[in-house]
This record gives C-alpha cells, structure tokens and sequence, in this order.
C-alpha cells in the first residue's frame, strides 16, 4: 500500500513538474532559512557553556552610582570580602579590565588588543588547558604573562616562548610563564593573553582597594542554583554592612555565565554581547517563512483540486475510504517535502560560507549531520510535511465522487473563505517584514544622517601607540604637532585619549560643589581626556564660560597620589552634566567638582576641577546610543589619538607626509591613519547588516508568499475559465478580463494590510525605542508597504490572468 | 452574408493530426435559418466555432459581410464579433455569479453601453421573452428552459445579424425545447439570421435549410421548404 501511495505520489509530483516545483522550491527555501537560523541561534545560544560545569559559574556584577550605572564589573577589594564572608563561594577570580597593549620582542611589535589581567587561579578556574608553563604558579609573581598559542606563534614563531621576556609599552619588561590553548570562538572571555593582576597590585595600590574604582570582572563557583540564589539574598545585608551610608541603588547580583553573552548588556561587558532580540527576531522570521511556504502548499495543492477530483471520484468509486486518501496525500505532502528537505541541505551549503561571513561567526553545517541532528531533520520533514499536507489532504478527499465525476468542480471549490483567509495572513506577514525592514532601513539611514553635534568633516585621525614612555609621548605628540601644522595643507592639530565616533568608555563619579560626598549626590559622568584646543577643533557649541586655554595656562589633569591627596585643576562640562550637578550653564562657570579617586591608609584622594566651561551635548558614539552627561578633562598624556583637520586639496600628499612625519619622530613605528568621516559610517555597520539581514528575510517571505498566489490564482483561473471564455464570447476585451481576475486578490492584499499595519506598528514602536534618535513611524513607509504588496502581488496574478484572458474562448467552452 | 470557400480545420497532437473540417463550401444569406445535423465528432460545433469567430481556420477563406478575416487576429476577430454574432449553448453558459439580468446585459457592458440604456434594453428583451419576473434570480434558481431562454435574451440583446445555437435544445426536455425552438423561429422570423447545430431531426426540421455534415464535410444539403413544398 505504502508503495502504492509514494509512487503515485512521485508519478504526480512528475505529472505537474510547474506545480512540484514550485511546491518543493517554497518550502525548501523556507526549510533551508529555517536551518540557517537554527545553526546561528544555536551557536549564539552555546556561549560559555562549554566551561566545565558551566552552570556552577557567576558572574558579580554591580548596580553603583546611579539608577543607570549598571555594571558588568565590581571594584577589586570585592573578591577577598566575599571570599572571607561566604563559605558557599567555592572559587573566586578577578579579572582585570585591559586595554589595547603594545607589546614588543626583539624587532616585533604588536598592538595586542584585549590585553586582560588575572588572578593567578583562572587556569584552574576555568580549566584553561596549559600547553606549556605550570598552571599553578604562571601568574603568582608580578610582571609575568601567560599568551594564547596563536600570540606565541606571532611573536616567537616556532622558538619555546617560556622564559622570554616582553617590552610592554617599550619599557615595561614582562615575562612569558605560560602559554595556552586557543579560547573556543563562543565565549565572552576573548583574550589573547593574560597579565598577573598582582602586576596591577604594585603598580596602582591604591586603586586595588578603591571600592569605587569597578575595574575587575568577578566570577564565583557554587555548587547549585538554589546557593546562588541564597548567596544573592545575603548581598543587601553586606553592602549595608560595608557602606552604611549607601544609596538605595547600590546592589551586587549574580549572573550565570552562560546567560552573558546573550542576556547581559550592562555597561563594561567584556566583548561584544550578542542580541537576544536578534536571537528572538530571527527565530521568529524563520518560523513565519517557514509558516509560509506550509500555506504556500496548502494552497499549490488545492489549487491542483480541479485536477485531482476525478481521481479521488474513481478512487472513491472503486472503494477508497476517506481515510485511505488522506493517508495518500499525507505521503505525497511528505514526498514532496523530502525533496525539499535535501534541496533545503544543499542550499545551506551553498549559503553558509556567506551566512558566516555575513553575521562574522564561524558556524558550519557539519553540526546538522549528527545523529541526534538528523533525526530534528526528519522529525521537521514529517511535521512540516504533515501541515503543509493536511488541509489539502482533509479537503481533497472530502470530493462527493458522483459531482466531480460529473464534472461539477464548483464543488471542488470547496471553502474558498479558508483559502483566501491563508493568502491574507501570507501577505499580512510578508507586509508586516516589509515594514519592518523599511524602518530599519530608514532610522540605520538617518542616524548617518544625524549632526552629532561636533564637525566631522576633513578630520584625519591618528592612533598612536603607546610606542614610548607616557611622558614622551607629550613630547612626540608636540614634535608632531610643529611638523604638521608647518604643512599649509593641515588646518588644525588636536589630541584625545578617544577620537570621535568612539563610545567613551570611561567614566567617573563628580560631587558638585558644597555637596555631602555621599552616594546620594554622586553624578556618573563619561570622560575625555583632551589638549588645549580640542573644543575649538571639533567646533563643539560653547553655551557659557570658555574652553581650555593654553595662553592662560591652564593646568593639566594630575591623579592624587599619597604625597599629593588633593590636586587641583579645570574641566568643561557638557550642558546635560551641568542639570545633573545641579546647575543652569551659566551658574556652573566657577564651581568647584570634586572626584574621589581612591583610599589608602585611610586617607581619601580626590581630584578638584573648577569648571571653566560648559559645552553644548555631542555625541561620540553611536547617534543610536543614549549620550550620557560628560566631562572634559584636560590632560598631557592624552594624545593615543592625534586628530588632524585637513585642507582636502591637499589630501593625497598628507597622507604620505604624515606617515613620513612619524617615522621621523618614530623610527619603525607604525601609526594608523583614518578619515573620522568614515570612522562615523563603519560605526553604523551592526545596525545595516540588521537591515540587510531584514532585507534579505522579507525578500525571500515575499517571494515564498508570491509562489502561493500564484498557486491561488491559477486556481481561480482554472474554476473560472467558463466565466472567462463566456464573457470573451460576449465580447470582453483581454484588459477586462485582467482586471476581473486581479480585483479579487486586490482586495485579499488590502485587508492584509489592515491586518499587518497596526501589527508592524507596534513592533516598530517597541524596537525604535532603543534609540535615542529615531525616525518615530513615518505613514509613508506604511504606504510604501502596501503599493509594493498590492503591486508584487498584481504582477504574480496579472501575469496568469493574462495568459488565461488571452487563450481563445472556444478552449475554455470545448469541454461538451 | 457569409461565405466559407475551402475552409479546413485541422487539430493536432503531438502525434495525431484530426481533419475536424475539410474544404467545406458554403454560403449563407441574411435571414435564413439552417440546421446543421451529423453524428458526434463530424465537425459541426467546429464549424459553429469557426463560423462564430471563436476559432480560425487552419485553411481557406471566410467572409464575413463581404470582408476576408479568416486571417484575423483574436483581437480583431473579438472586436468583429461584438454586436455582429449572438451564441446559444446547449448548456447555457449563463454566470453562476451574475444575476438574469445582469447575465443578459454583458454583451452590452462589453459593448460600452451606457447603464440607463442596457437597462432599457434589458427590460425590453426580458418582457418580450416573458422572463422579467425573474430578473433578480440567479441562474442555479431557474429550470432548464428558463436558464435557456436567458441565454437566448442574452444572445438578442444586442440585436446580433446572426446567432449561432449550439444544440440549444440538447439540455432540455421536449416541453421546454419546443418553447426554445418557437422562440427562435420567431427571431428568425423577424429578419435574424440563425445557425444551429442540433441532433434532434425534429428541432431541425424548424430551418429552412438543412446540412449534413459527415468526418469534416458537407455531405447534403436540403432546402427543407422546398421539400415540403414537393411533398
């Protein structure tokens, strides 16, 4: 029997070559969109769960100083407290915030990004595999370093890189003791090597025990979850215990680690932290193309009715039961969707070394070929086989055998409310997509269009290493700066600890003046560290007071140090910090901040800034990112970035002449050379991958949409080629009869909008919330979303009413 | 009226070729009324299709009013056909969807005539063929005779100088056919001209002209009143 039916089922699928293959093309896009989403959300959903037992590991994390300041990271003195105070923490271990490092060996010199520092038990705490050095003692002493064996390769080639000694920023010398395995791609600890912290310990003291000063990422091991969560609720008690005076906002919490990647967005998160709206959004799209291209069938099939009616009539006739027919063309929906299936596989091949490239993860389809794998694939084949082949399988076999036979296949029509009902959800979600992918389109294109408020325009940027000693860097950078400006083609010369287009990644905590220095008055202000003129270059709006002055000689930023408590110097404010502090702009000028910046032997450090000046909000990173309240400090060291504004007729020949500047000041060193201009662009590169990613999905949930219709309208062509050869008898023209076939999906396509508008309205609501500056919901692209579904699908239909309206009448009434 | 010189029809397969209508001669003059008879399958409804404009000739030459258009493009052939022919089938071929009256005025619709007038017209065809009552009705609700009678309104609407009837009385029994054949005499009778393809000896003796037709060709023709005359 079952041969039988997969043979019939194969004989028909040959029969109606356009019908099967459009049938198996939809739903194998739909299943090949469907694994490639599978293999990217379950790669994003692996992060650090490979760590052995992965679930015992928590991260510390920190709410301090505001109700935003929500932290991945906690101060260092935290990891010895809670050792002490909770005998359920099993292990502790900090790691320390790093940086970009230059590091150099004999005449190789990298800029090695990512450079963490750790306590020395990390190996055994994350069971970091050792290919060489003692785990145990690797990082015990200051000035040592363990590197990953891809860094060793890089500096050492094939020598053995234990024992060799390092140059960190040129003059720091750090040795090698150990050297481990490559870090698996989907964890959020990505470093490529590890600094002792105890390095850290020596070199700033103080700041290890500043309570304030949240620069280490604290994991902890419990034995379950019910211990974390009792530890959690033992943490109020402790910081009421060890701050008494505390805020209501302070709280420390846990965070499994494998929710990080995905879940946590707290400020300081180490690496890039996926999306679990991405996650969400894509998982979505897949199962709604998928849901399409089942329609699609429902619909191809039923559309084939008219010409499968006899056969169920005859079979009928010689003895089939209902049931029997269902389970045929159940197989035959299975059959079909088998082909598509291995279709599905090959075309995720195809698309994978794209795919990959495209959302920058090394996924591979190796994954989908296990066992357990094949066995989803097989269990997705016989689901998605039996929906897509049930509505056509119920209503097929429901055909009266003495009408069809008769030929009456008005019967055959069956429920044409259903039918249609399936098209309008297929185009109410192809019309929702459609929207979607135009507002993300739009507010990706307006924030490249928005001012950030500082003048972008011909500025060069230069990222300078730390090549040398810091303070030597203030004299390169003031070489550097005499070079450039002889040149007529360099209109200004400026410097910063970040160029523009950046996220300002530090921050601090201010007092205004007068003010109790308790956690209710702290204001978390974000940082720059910048030279005299650099307000004037990036021609940032002065609201009062004035900027840096090097004439009046204003003096630099200096740190509290034991000898030095207290330092004294000036800073610019942005118009939002100054209403934080408490101040309208004009009243701010003279006021005297103050910023703690540690304790040692009881004694308290802090650093006074009167305010000079009160600057108009720009915004450095992402227009798409909420800016927060800022401060200009102005400081010596702070000249990692040189900005450069340029006369663009000049452009080509700066360039070299730069570069040749450097090498001058900086025998063999490199410098890297930007335009800010395109800098700003590549700020927005996640947010068009987004839009091409909507792009592409909508495409495709359209195209997948438009195959169905076509299903449909040769369905409505097929019961209606009497009406068409009558009314052409009678004299109706070939448009006429266009438009009579067109109108009744018209409207399918129109009630689809109001169904997917306010639907698409809403998520787009929700979704532009996430940006300080959107485009809101502009009604065009409402309207743009409609005349591009009503005309795709005019095209899909008009293209077989066409062809039905032209065919001489006699063969639509030859059936006597 | 019309003249067919050497027409052929030829259907073909990808391996057989059928002759559905083979050099057939013949002139029809305004006003008659000829019955064309023979056994399934001899080429008379090909012969109605081609005489109708429905289909072209594989061969041959039609005219029509004078004017050569066995050549014509389906295009042209629709535009002539327009208000020129009426067609009557054996079933019905009314719009499940429309209703009597809205059935009857489609030609007109096509034709580009003005609402107020179709439905003048349309009044005035259901009253003289005793439908009226029945306007508002749609085709499924109505017996045989009546659906056939619609579809002979709908033919008439638009005043055609021929009708072609493909065994319009094919679908009914002999009561209603007998009503739809006395309709059609009194058409004819009226000056239209009417063709009609019936297998039924009786409804066929209401021509004037009788033509057998036999594997694609004229094999008699009879000049029916002439024969009752002798008789």
């Amino acid at each position: 029997m079952l041969k039988n039916y997969l043979l019939i089922a194969l004989r028909n699928i040959a029969a109606n070559r356009l019908f099967s293959a459009l049938n198996i093309l939809g739903l194998a896009f739909g299943l090949a969109v469907c694994i490639l989403i599978v293999l990217y959300v379950r790669y994003e959903s692996s992060y650090d769960q490979h760590w052995q037992n992965s679930e015992q590991i928590y991260r510390v994390s920190r709410d301090f100083g505001n109700e935003f300041s929500h932290l991945a990271s906690i101060a260092p003195p935290f990891s010895p407290l809670l050792k002490a105070r909770f005998p359920e923490i099993d292990d502790i271990v900090r790691i320390g915030m790093g940086s970009t490092m230059p590091l150099s060996w004999q005449d190789k010199q990298f800029n090695v990004e990512n450079f963490l520092w750790a306590d020395k038990n990390i190996f055994e705490f994350f069971q970091l595999e050792f290919i060489a050095g003692d785990k145990n003692t690797a990082l015990e002493r200051h000035s040592t370093l363990v590197m990953t064996e891809t860094q060793a390769k890089r500096f050492f080639g094939n020598e053995d890189p234990i024992g060799k000694t390092l140059l960190m920023m040129g003059q720091f010398p750090v040795e090698v003791t150990g050297v481990i395995k490559d870090l698996p791609p989907n964890t959020h600890l990505q470093f490529p090597m590890l600094g002792s912290l105890s390095s850290v310990q020596r070199a700033y003291p103080q700041a290890m025990e500043n309570w304030s000063n949240n620069s280490t990422y604290t994991f902890i091991k419990v034995a379950d979850k019910n211990v974390a969560k009792r530890l959690e609720q033992k943490f109020p008690a402790l910081l009421q215990e060890q701050f008494p005076d505390m805020d209501e906002n302070h709280a420390l919490y846990l965070q499994p680690i494998a929710d990080i990647h995905l879940h946590s967005r707290l400020m300081f998160e180490l690496g890039e932290p996926g999306s679990y709206v991405m996650v969400l959004s894509f998982s979505a799209i897949a199962f709604v193309i998928l849901l399409i291209a089942c329609i699609n069938f429902m619909n191809l099939s039923t559309a084939r009715a008219t010409l499968r009616a006899k056969e169920v009539g005859l079979r009928k006739v010689a003895g089939a039961s209902r049931a029997q027919l269902i389970i045929q063309f159940l197989s035959e929906a299975v059959v079909l969707t088998t082909i598509a299936m291995l279709i599905a596989c090959s075309l995720v091949e195809l698309i994978l070394p794209w795919f990959t490239a495209f959302v920058e993860l090394p996924l591979t389809s190796l994954s989908l070929y296990t066992a357990k794998n094949l066995g989803f694939l097989l269990l997705l084949v016989a689901v998605v086989g039996c929906i897509a082949g049930s509505y056509p399988a119920f209503y097929l076999s429901g055909f009266k055998p003495a009408q069809v036979l008769k030929g009456d296949l008005a019967q055959a029509g069956g429920s044409s409310h259903l039918r249609k009902g399936l098209v309008v959800l297929q185009f109410s979600i192809s019309i929702v997509l459609l929207i979607c992918t135009a507002v993300v389109v739009l507010q990706t294109q307006y924030a490249r269009t928005l001012d950030p408020g500082y003048n972008k325009a011909q500025n060069l940027i230069l990222d300078t290493p730390y090549a040398a000693g810091l303070q030597d860097m203030n004299a390169v950078y003031r070489a550097m700066r005499e070079k450039l400006s002889a040149h007529p083609g360099v209109l200004s010369v400026t410097r910063s600890n970040q160029a523009p287009a950046n996220t300002l990644f530090n921050s601090s905590v201010y007092y205004a003046e007068g003010v109790p220095r308790n956690e209710d008055n702290m204001v978390a202000l974000d940082i720059l560290n910048v030279g005299y003129n650099f307000i004037e270059h990036y021609e940032i709006p002065l609201l009062a007071g004035r900027s840096f002055s090097e004439k009046r000689n204003d003096p630099f930023r200096v740190f509290p140090d034991a000898e030095q408590p207290v330092t004294k110097t000036v800073a610019v404010i942005s118009r939002s910090a100054a209403k934080q502090l408490g101040y309208q702009a004009n009243e701010a000028i003279g006021k005297v901040l103050s910023a703690p910046t540690g304790t040692q032997n009881g004694n308290d450090f802090f650093m006074q800034l009167e305010v000079i000046g009160v600057v108009e909000d720009v915004h450095f990173g992402s227009l798409l990112e909420e800016q927060n309240p800022m401060i200009y400090h102005l400081v010596e060291e702070s000249s990692q970035n040189i900005s450069v504004k340029i006369d663009t007729d000049y452009t080509d020949e700066l360039i070299p002449f730069i570069h040749a500047s450097w090498q001058e000041l900086m025998p063999n060193r490199a410098v890297n050379l930007s335009f800010l201009d395109e800098n700003f662009e590549a700020m927005y590169n996640s947010q068009d991958k987004q839009a091409t990613m909507f792009i592409a999905f909508s495409s495709l949930a359209i195209a997948v949409a438009c195959l169905g219709l076509f299903g449909l309208a040769s369905f409505t062509t097929a019961r209606r080629t009497k009406e068409i050869g009558v009314r052409k008898v009678m004299g109706a023209s070939v448009p006429s009869i266009v438009v009579l076939l067109t109108k009744e999906f018209a409207v399918l396509v129109l009630i689809a909008n109001v169904i997917a508008w306010p639907i698409a309205a809403l998520a787009m609501r929700a979704w532009l919330k996430n940006f300080s500056q959107n485009i809101g919901l502009p009604f065009s692209v409402f309207i743009f979303a409609a005349v591009l579904a009503l005309l795709i699908a005019w095209l899909t239909v008009a293209s077989h009413a066409t062809r039905a309206a032209m065919r001489k009448p006699v063969h639509a009434l030859r059936y006597e | 009226m019309i003249r067919l010189e050497n027409i052929t029809k030829v259907y073909r397969s990808s391996e057989v070729e059928t002759t559905a209508l083979n050099n057939i001669n013949l002139n029809i003059e305004a006003g008659e009324f000829i019955s064309i008879m023979g056994p399934s399958g001899c080429g008379k409804s090909t012969l109605l299709n081609v005489l109708g404009m429905l289909d072209s000739p594989s061969d041959g030459k039609y005219f029509f009013n004078g004017e050569q258009i066995s050549r014509y493009s389906e295009r042209k052939l629709a535009q002539k056909r327009k208000g020129h022919i009426g067609f009557i089938f054996q079933s019905f071929n009314l719009i499940d969807e429309l209703s009597v009256a809205e059935n009857i005025a489609m030609p007109l619709f096509y034709q580009g005539i003005a609402r107020a007038e179709r439905q003048q017209r349309v009044d005035e065809v259901m009253q003289r063929l005793n439908i009226a009552h029945r306007a508002k009705h749609m085709p499924q609700q109505l017996s045989g005779g009546q659906q056939q009678r619609v579809a002979v309104a709908r033919a008439l609407i638009c005043k055609p100088e021929v009708i072609l009837a493909d065994e319009p009385t094919g679908n009914l029994d002999s009561k209603h056919g007998d009503e739809v054949m006395e309709l059609l005499k009194q058409v004819n009778d009226e000056g239209t001209t009417i063709l009609m393809v019936t297998h039924s000896q009786y409804h066929a003796e209401y021509a004037k002209r009788l033509i057998h037709l036999f594997d694609g060709k004229v094999v008699s023709e009879n000049q029916l009143a002439k024969v009752a005359e002798h008789a």
